[in-house]
């Protein structure tokens, strides 16, 4: 679909939730669409919330709907949009709110759809539930005390959420490995899901468990998991507790009723009712469930983060003293922020590239919070002034959204422009031969990603969130853009492509420089096992110990 | 023996009567000193009784006495511990005071953070708009080197559109994003930032606001320039059910001006 240069632009679009006058449970305003201009998503788009603030929204989502009846409509298919927008209402409250949107492209004009009112409705604490709960940790405490357990304070219990390749699963891995290998540390692991890495777990001798999944809808459920945990904590001699991800809260409870120190690793940066709608839907748990998740992370001993953003975040739930940022590494590390050109060459002729192509590469399973569908439609703005730039995503997965990135592509005839590569374990080769590492998420804590372009010698291009602002100074170690928003990361991809490679070697070496004191893996591992070794020697557990709990 | 005397010589009954005269006196002064030694055994009884009640005071008065030098010895253990008690108090409240001044001092610095990051969170917000000003203008630029490349008809007028001005107003947003940029990171790991509370204070009073381009914070239906006979944009959504869609509005561009 063309438009001429003095028409005036279609917009076409529409909210699909919340309907107006409806009445949401909980107080998180879920608010989904799509819009158009002229055929094509718009750059941006804003949803504010009365009471709520505003937000970006997410853009480029797949509506394979709006694609069938729009065929001559190139953004069509990835032209939904969504935000979570959580409103400061009370448990027991009601409120009428209005929300609006408001869709951007540069170039074109703004378009804002017309206000809608709805109710909110934040259902009280039911009082039965809460009589419940209390009950239930009872009757776990009683169970609890008639244990006798060794405990060893050079035993860790580590409770994960998935042994899945992933961000969070990987970085575990890597301290296991170093407080394992490296700090004298025996480990034992529970998980939520299974994957490839309990092989790894196999090899440095930790043993696993696979549990139940964490979500839990009602008192019953949650209290008898937690028991359960806390059981198996206690059985296991552990003399200390590390807890991953915001999700694991059960676990956290578990391990503190179990009376083991515990650290809990919050990488999300997510408010906890975002997270919570995510994962839960519009009915959160029980507030009596709601209150251990609050109650687990006020209480816990330590609350480690890797970015300072994300401590921030979560330093309300907290104290201060109980809240550290600890740096992790990378093994790319040994790299030392550099690229042979003999690799580089070789990796770029193993994947196929021209000695002229300008290689930007993202890495990350493909999901809409990466951001995939705004990079290729930036790519697809660029190409005619940067017709060599080539585009490679690491990480492609066949879901709705991977499928959509796919059609995408075909569609705007991107396929000599664009690659998508299915996930890797070892992305090694396309760091290696990129020019520009492009990181589009809109929600990050300090993306692994970015530091392994780092250690590779590759300038960034990041969204400007969180930790990657802890890492990139804009226009001196990379370049910063606002996430959510096509134009910003079109701008920021020109800006980076008009660069000469001289003055990116610069940048690239300025960011290795200023990161150089945490990229050590090993770092971590001994930040990690000095903090849990004064949790365990505060628990006053000796080699030996019997506790009597 | 008889009291009759007769008979008897009278010398004989002189001396009897003599001696009768003599017992009487010697009877008497005997009921006397017995009387007397009655009194006096009852006067030494009283005083021994005295000397022995004056012993158990005496006894008791060593006790006592002996008490009061322990109670003086504790007196003075007291004493001392008074003393060292009231050392004590005075380092904690100095100690004390030393704490509400820290108190006070993280109270204080708790709100300059707390000011710190409302300071940091308007700072972004003028960069994010500086930003998006230098984008727009890099895209305009975009899609003024599109045209000339596309060798259209209208290329000569954008040519003409003195694109130098648009590479001047690119340059200068991109000045404005370095500075706000530099400023940002500078404050972050500036101690003094506490100290130029004040001059910041004095700058956003006089600070100039607006920014080029919509005043992009207000939708609309709030925008004083959005003409009210203007009905507001269209929103039917009727996209979850594809089937049900009649038609599509095509609509006149919402440009906000204000």
């Amino acid at each position: 679909m063309t438009t001429p240069p003095d028409a005036e632009p279609e917009w076409l679009g529409g909210l699909d939730t919340p309907d107006a006058g409806a009445v949401l449970t909980g107080h998180v305003v879920y608010v989904s669409g799509w819009a158009l201009v002229n055929g094509r998503a718009p750059s941006y788009v804003e949803v504010s919330v009365e009471g709520g603030g505003s937000v970006r929204a997410r853009t480029r989502l797949p509506r394979p709907d709006v694609g069938e009846a729009l065929p001559d409509h190139a953004d069509a298919p990835v032209s939904g949009f969504e935000a979570r927008v959580p409103v400061d209402l009370p448990a027991g409250a009601r409120r009428t709110v209005s929300l609006w949107v408001r869709c951007r492209t540069a170039g074109v004009g703004e378009w804002v759809l017309p206000r809608r009112t709805v109710e909110l409705d934040h259902p009280a604490a039911d009082p039965d539930d809460a009589e419940l709960a209390e009950e239930l940790a009872g009757d776990t405490a009683r169970a609890l005390a008639r244990v006798q357990v060794r405990t060893d304070p050079r035993h860790l219990l580590v409770f994960t959420h998935s042994l899945a390749l992933g961000g969070g699963q990987l970085w575990l891995q890597e301290l296991l490995t170093g407080l394992v290998n490296g700090h004298g540390w025996r480990a034992s692991v529970v998980s939520e899901t299974d994957g490839p890495l309990r092989a790894d777990c196999a090899e440095l001798g930790i043993p696993v468990h696979v549990t139940t999944p964490y979500r839990h809808w009602t008192v019953l459920d949650y209290e008898g998991h937690v028991g359960e945990l806390a059981r198996f904590a206690t059985c296991s001699g552990a003399g200390v507790a590390l807890v991953n991800t915001l999700g694991a809260f059960v676990a956290a409870d578990a391990a503190r009723r179990a009376g083991l120190p515990t650290a809990w690793v919050l990488h999300e940066s997510f408010t906890l009712p975002d997270f919570a709608y995510q994962n839960y839907g519009p009915v959160k748990p029980p507030h009596a469930v709601w209150a251990r998740w609050e109650s687990s992370l006020a209480e816990v001993d330590r609350l480690l983060f890797v970015a300072d953003a994300t401590r921030e975040l979560f330093l309300p739930y907290s104290k201060p003293e109980r809240c550290r940022t600890i740096r992790y590494g990378t093994p790319m590390w040994k790299f030392g922020g550099h690229t042979r050109p003999e690799l580089r060459r070789q990796a770029r002729e193993a994947l196929g590239f021209a000695d002229d192509d300008v290689v930007l590469v993202t890495l990350g399973v493909v999901e809409a919070r990466k951001g995939h569908g705004l990079l290729v439609s930036a790519m697809e703005r660029l190409r005619h002034a940067h017709p060599r730039a080539r585009l490679s995503i690491v990480g492609m997965k066949w879901s709705t959204y991977g499928r959509a990135l796919i059609d995408t592509v075909r569609r705007a005839g991107l396929e000599d422009t664009v690659r998508l590569v299915p996930v890797q374990r070892d992305p090694l080769p396309w760091l290696q031969a990129a020019d520009l590492f492009v990181n589009s998420s809109d929600i990050e804590s300090l993306p692994r990603s970015i530091l392994e372009a780092v250690c590779c010698g590759i300038p960034v291009a990041a969204t400007d969130v969180f930790g990657a602002r802890e890492m990139i100074v804009d226009g001196e170690s990379g370049w910063l853009f606002e996430p959510n928003d096509l134009d910003a990361l079109t701008a920021a991809l020109l800006r980076a492509l008009d660069t000469t490679a001289a003055r990116r070697t610069e940048m690239a070496r300025a960011a290795h420089t200023a990161l150089a004191d945490w990229l050590d893996p090993a770092g971590y591992a001994r930040d990690y096992s000095a903090v849990l070794a004064e949790l365990a020697g505060q628990h006053g557990a000796t080699e030996e110990t019997t506790v009597d709990r | 023996m008889t009291d009759d005397l007769t008979g008897l010589p009278g010398r004989v009954q002189a001396e009897l009567t003599r001696l009768r005269a003599e017992r009487q006196v010697f009877a008497a002064e005997q009921d006397r000193l017995k009387a007397r030694l009655v009194s006096t055994e009852q006067e030494l009884q009283s005083l021994v009784s005295g000397a022995r009640e004056l012993a158990e005071r005496e006894l008791q008065v060593t006790e006592l006495s002996a008490r009061v030098r322990v109670l003086e010895r504790e007196n003075g253990a007291q004493t001392t511990r008074i003393a060292a008690l009231s050392r004590d108090r005075d380092s904690l409240t100095t100690e004390l005071a030393s704490c509400r001044q820290v108190s006070a001092r993280v109270h204080a610095l708790e709100s300059d953070v707390g000011v710190a990051r409302r300071e940091r969170d308007l700072m972004r917000a003028e960069l994010t708009t500086s930003r998006e000003d230098r984008d727009r203008l890099r895209l305009r630029l975009l899609d003024a080197e599109l045209v000339l490349a596309s060798g259209s008809p209208v290329a000569a007028s954008v040519e003409a559109a003195a694109p130098s001005t648009d590479l001047r107003r690119a340059l200068l947003a991109e000045q404005q994003v370095e500075e706000l940029t530099r400023e940002l990171t500078a404050t972050r790991l500036t101690l003094s930032w506490r100290v130029t509370a004040p001059l910041r204070a004095l700058r956003r009073g006089t600070r100039r606001r607006g920014h080029p381009g919509c005043a992009c914070c207000r939708p609309a239906a709030h925008c004083p320039a959005w003409p009210r006979s203007w009905p507001t944009p269209f929103a039917r959504s009727a996209v979850r059910r594809p089937s049900s869609w009649a038609r599509f509005l095509s609509l006149s561009p919402t440009r906000c001006t204000c």
